[in-house]
This record gives C-alpha cells, sequence and structure tokens, in this order.
C-alpha cells in the first residue's frame, strides 16, 4: 500500500483529535491522537474484561489527553479480524459515541495496522506473517513484506486449517495468539498479536482519507468467518 | 479410563461412579461433547462431574444457550438443541469460547451442528434403554 503521505493528511486535517479503539484480540485499549507525534493512549491486557473496561479506558485517555468527549472529530476503529466478541465490544462503543457526537467512524483492518506498527521497527523488505486463532483448527493468515514505514501484501488475508500452517515458509517472523503446542512453529514475539490503540489512529491518519463513514447504522467488523458458513438445509 | 470406553450404569449410583472416572481424566482445553436423548441424562451427568470441580450450580443452559461456571477450573457449558442455525452460534462467538483453552467445555446436543466442533474433542453418547438403565459410550477424537 503506496499512498501519499502528505496529501492524505492534508485531508484529513478537519478529523483531530481522533478516539482509536483496539478490542480485537488480548489488547483493551484506547488512543486520543492528535498527530504521530502527539498522541495519548491507554491499554490494559486481562482476559474477559473487554467490555467492562472499554469505557474506563477511552475516559482514561481522554483525561490524559486533557480534552472533553465533544471535542473528538474521528472515531478509528479496529474492525477485525479477530475475536468475535472483542470486535463487537469495540464497534459497538465506537458506534454508540459516534452517534452521540455526530462524527464519523474509520473501520481499521486490524492485520493492516499491526503490519504498518511492525514497518516502524523491523527492517525494510522483512516479511511478516500474522496469524490469529479462529476457534481451534483454523487460523486467520495474511503475509506482508514491510517498507520503510509502510508495507505490501504478500498474500491476501484468509482463513486457513491449523495444519496448513506448518506448510507455509518459515523465512518470515511470524506474530500471533498461537502457542507452539499447536503448530509445532516458534512464533516471534508471539505475545504481539494485535495493534497498540495509537497505531489504529495513525492507519487512519496515513491511509483514512476518503473512508469516513456517516451512515453508521449498518457497519460491522470484518468476522470473515461470516461469510463462509454453511446453512444447513432445512 | 482409556478410549473408546463403554459402561453400562443400571442406577443413578452407578452414574455417578462413572462420572467420578471421567472427572479424573479431564484436563483445561479439553472440549466435551454429550449426546443423547431428551431425558437420556446429559445435564445429569455433566452435573456429576461438576461436583468434583467444587462446581454445585450446574444447570442445563438450554435456554440461556451457555453456562459458565468457576470452581477448581473454568468451565462453559453449552447446549445446541434450542440453536436452529449454524450462525447463531458464530453470533454468540463460539470461537472464542474455543480459544480459551484455560477452560472445560461441555456441549450437549453437539451432533446437531457437527460442523463447528473442534476435531480434537471427547464425544460421549448416552444411550436410554429403559428407565434405570444407560448405556454410555466415550470417543476420543485425535
Amino acid at each position: 500500500m503506496r499512498t501519499n503521505v502528505n496529501s492524505v493528511l492534508s485531508n484529513m486535517n478537519n478529523n483531530f483529535p481522533v478516539l482509536s479503539i483496539e478490542t480485537s484480540d488480548n489488547i483493551c485499549g484506547a488512543c486520543v491522537y492528535f498527530n504521530k507525534e502527539k498522541f495519548f493512549s491507554s491499554k490494559i491486557i486481562l482476559k474477559h474484561s473487554h467490555s467492562e473496561k472499554i469505557f474506563d479506558v477511552i475516559e482514561a485517555a481522554l483525561k490524559l489527553a486533557s480534552i472533553n468527549k465533544s471535542d473528538i472529530k474521528l472515531i478509528a476503529v479496529s474492525g477485525g479480524p479477530g475475536s468475535f466478541t472483542g470486535l463487537r465490544i469495540g464497534m459497538s462503543a465506537a458506534k454508540g459515541i459516534a452517534q452521540s457526537l455526530s462524527i464519523p467512524v474509520i473501520i481499521v483492518p486490524t492485520f493492516e495496522a499491526l503490519a504498518f506498527q511492525l514497518s516502524a521497527v523491523f527492517p525494510e523488505q522483512t516479511e511478516i506473517i500474522i496469524s490469529n486463532k479462529v476457534g481451534r483448527d483454523e487460523l486467520y493468515f495474511a503475509k506482508f513484506q514491510l517498507m520503510s514505514n509502510n508495507y505490501i501484501f504478500k498474500e491476501d488475508l484468509k482463513i486457513i486449517p491449523l495444519t496448513e500452517f506448518n506448510s507455509f515458509s518459515k523465512d518470515a517472523l511470524i506474530f500471533g495468539n498461537m502457542d507452539e503446542s499447536n503448530t509445532k512453529v516458534f512464533f516471534n514475539l508471539k505475545n504481539i498479536s494485535a495493534p497498540d490503540p495509537e497505531f489504529i489512529a495513525m492507519w487512519a491518519d496515513y491511509y483514512g482519507a476518503g473512508k469516513e463513514i456517516n451512515d453508521i447504522d449498518f457497519i460491522e467488523p470484518n468476522y470473515i468467518k461470516d461469510f463462509i458458513v454453511k446453512e444447513k438445509k432445512s | 479410563m482409556s478410549f473408546p470406553y463403554m459402561r453400562k450404569s443400571t442406577s443413578e449410583q452407578d452414574t455417578i461412579l462413572i462420572a467420578d472416572e471421567f472427572a479424573s481424566i479431564l484436563k483445561n482445553g479439553m472440549i466435551v461433547i454429550l449426546n443423547g436423548d431428551l431425558g437420556a441424562g446429559k445435564t445429569f451427568f455433566i452435573k456429576q462431574v461438576l461436583q468434583k470441580f467444587n462446581v454445585t450450580n450446574a444447570n442445563s443452559p438450554t435456554f440461556a444457550i451457555v453456562n459458565e461456571y468457576v470452581g477448581d477450573l473454568t468451565f462453559y457449558h453449552f447446549d445446541f438443541y434450542r440453536i436452529n442455525k449454524e450462525s447463531e452460534l458464530h453470533d454468540i462467538g463460539i470461537e472464542d469460547y474455543f480459544n480459551d483453552e484455560q477452560s472445560i467445555i461441555f456441549i450437549e446436543w453437539g451432533n446437531l451442528f457437527p460442523e463447528v466442533l473442534p476435531k480434537q474433542r471427547i464425544q460421549i453418547k448416552i444411550d436410554y434403554i429403559d428407565e434405570n438403565e444407560r448405556e454410555f459410550s466415550f470417543i476420543k477424537y485425535e
């Protein structure tokens, strides 16, 4: 994904500060984001707590930034793939706030935001695989090549059987929430399976121009799994 | 207990003994499917197993779809009986429950939606013989 960053930034000028929300996996986080040199993040990692804590982390980020909720101009929400329940919690919070403030929402592709985050850390040309669990037998999978603070898809996002994972090229760095007992594969920094909330906002800043959604009634996360459900014939 | 395993029960007391034996092999990450007609004793069997882990509030989740119990371990207890289509299971986020390998999952009527069941599981079938007699069969899928 190559974009002229400067022009995008100027298009987005009216949209700051952004409130971003990340709940797709283990992180429950929010960020009040003005620009990449001024943002205020709040996040926790605690199992089964997203629904209870999401508004606390949002309040904490607002408090750190010393702004009121009504100052927010745009919501950027992590849109998946990821935990079904987690994504719905984040999306519901985003929709509720957007509705009450009459502001737009940008749905940020979660794996791309993580690739974007990793591109700031690893050298150019590094190949990375991001792969998180979908139930016990399947995985979300995408492969990227990192560019300088950017990324391109090497393999599109898809669902693969767990068994197929072991046959993939292992010259790439692998990130995800699996453990070795499931895959027999070594996960590099396996505790990184979701982007930090500031990178959800930063993705919206860099690539979000034109993706603002004002009619939010029917937006929903990218579950992927939904589309491949085989309905039982009655 | 080694699989496959068959056992007849001729009384509630017998069933409690089978439940005790089964409880001793349970550990976190396991998924247990229970199939059998209405009144075969699926919920009764699960209640007996859970008592071994100091869970005393186990009950049929037919209407709640899923119950969560915390005793010595964490348990999720599903009942697929009232589910009409597979997408309803995705709507309640069943993958998230399957992803939680720090728990044990029981699913009554799992045979109604075999395509959502993880490959690795223990499947228990309870056959009704007569009012007091039941036949239990245990199969482990790797």
